[in-house]
């Protein structure tokens, strides 16, 4: 089901991977995207590095936002000089992408905020 | 003779209509030889030159999806001929928050911005800006703070905590050297820029709630890509 929802985010032609974990930064699906690896050492990225990172970095910045005193992030984008990640909050869980330098923000976000809507719809949650 | 600028647009525009990229690529190059010191013509390069390798790595449908931004562009050069600058300065604002960290592009943004003459001061003075900071090596070189949510000093804290875990990040996914971040919350919008010859330079803000991050974004950048480590 879940995998169903974020298809259409890994099927764009600017999308290296997709995943989505729980709050806690569990992973619980992770897809491909359509393009190929964006660097040489992205193919030996396991879904295991995938899961320890989202874990560690949704904690972290859960812990700085709150000594900003600005509440659980929405959105956020990490600008590379190979690829961008695309964090984005799904009131259960995150949504974590990484997608190729050139991609097309306009309609990247119109596919995230879709996703955002589905997700809603199926947990029931809602921000 | 020199070719007439409009008549450069307008060769510009037929290729790219046609997605015949290799000669978008071509004519921007030609122009970009003969007006080697036009900083739009060197950044509109940059863009077309990005199509022409996309297009050869790839199917044409990747290429579609810079077609927004070479539209941009090419609204660009025309804007920035034509002295249009408030206009110019938006698609310069757009382009820098795509990530594109091209110095051509800054030169632009200054030439189309004169409060960038300083830039810390013009950083300092983005709209709905509640603190911002200018750090090296962990150490605040500039602050100022405007709102009584948060001191700038907090702010230039968990910022060197967050680059320090986004650089970790970084490394563990590999999307190269990361230079830019965004947060954007219910209540406002975390902005941090790195130097890009020097990760420990950086310049961070915090914007209120519905206010534009690109904005404060870009006005980062442009200290980030400053040679010299900017103070006050």
């Amino acid at each position: 089901m879940i995998e169903h929802i974020i298809d259409n985010l890994a099927q764009r032609r600017d999308v290296v991977r997709v995943a989505v974990s729980d709050r806690e930064g569990l992973l619980i699906a992770s897809l491909p995207g359509s393009v190929r690896a964006g660097t040489p050492t992205d193919a030996e990225i396991t879904d295991d590095l995938w899961n320890a990172f989202i874990a560690q970095f949704a904690s972290n910045v859960s812990l700085h936002l709150k000594n900003l005193t600005l509440s659980r992030p929405l959105e956020m984008v990490i600008h590379g000089t190979a690829d961008d990640l695309l964090i984005v909050w799904l009131n259960v869980g995150w949504l974590i992408a990484r997608v190729t330098s050139t991609a097309d923000w306009p309609t990247l976000w119109t596919t995230v905020r879709t996703i955002r809507n589905e997700f809603d719809a199926l947990t029931g949650e809602s921000s | 003779m020199a070719v007439s600028v409009s008549r450069r647009i307008a060769a510009l525009q037929s290729a790219a209509s046609a997605e015949r990229w290799d000669e978008f690529a071509d004519a921007m190059r030609a122009w970009a030889e003969e007006e080697p010191d036009n900083p739009w013509v060197q950044a509109g390069l940059v863009v077309a030159e990005a199509a022409q390798g996309n297009a050869q790595a790839d199917a044409a449908e990747r290429v579609r999806l810079l077609d927004a931004r070479l539209a941009d562009q090419i609204a660009l050069l025309v804007d920035l001929r034509a002295g249009r600058r408030s206009e110019a300065c938006g698609t310069i604002t757009r382009e820098l928050a795509f990530g594109n960290r091209e110095p051509a592009l800054m030169d632009a943004y200054r030439w189309v911005e004169p409060g960038l003459a300083e830039p810390v001061k013009y950083f300092f003075s983005t709209p709905h800006l509640v603190a911002g900071c200018v750090l090296s090596d962990g150490q605040i070189t500039s602050m100022a703070a405007k709102g009584s949510r948060m001191s700038a000093d907090s702010l230039g804290h968990h910022s060197s905590q967050m680059w320090s875990d986004i650089l970790k990040l970084a490394k563990r996914i590999d999307i190269g050297i990361p230079h830019s971040a965004q947060v954007v919350g219910k209540d406002g919008a975390w902005v941090l820029t790195a130097a890009s010859d020097e990760p420990s330079r950086l310049v961070t803000a915090l914007v209120a709630v519905g206010a534009q991050a690109e904005e404060a974004a870009a006005r980062a950048q442009a200290i980030s890509m400053e040679p010299e480590a900017a103070h006050d």
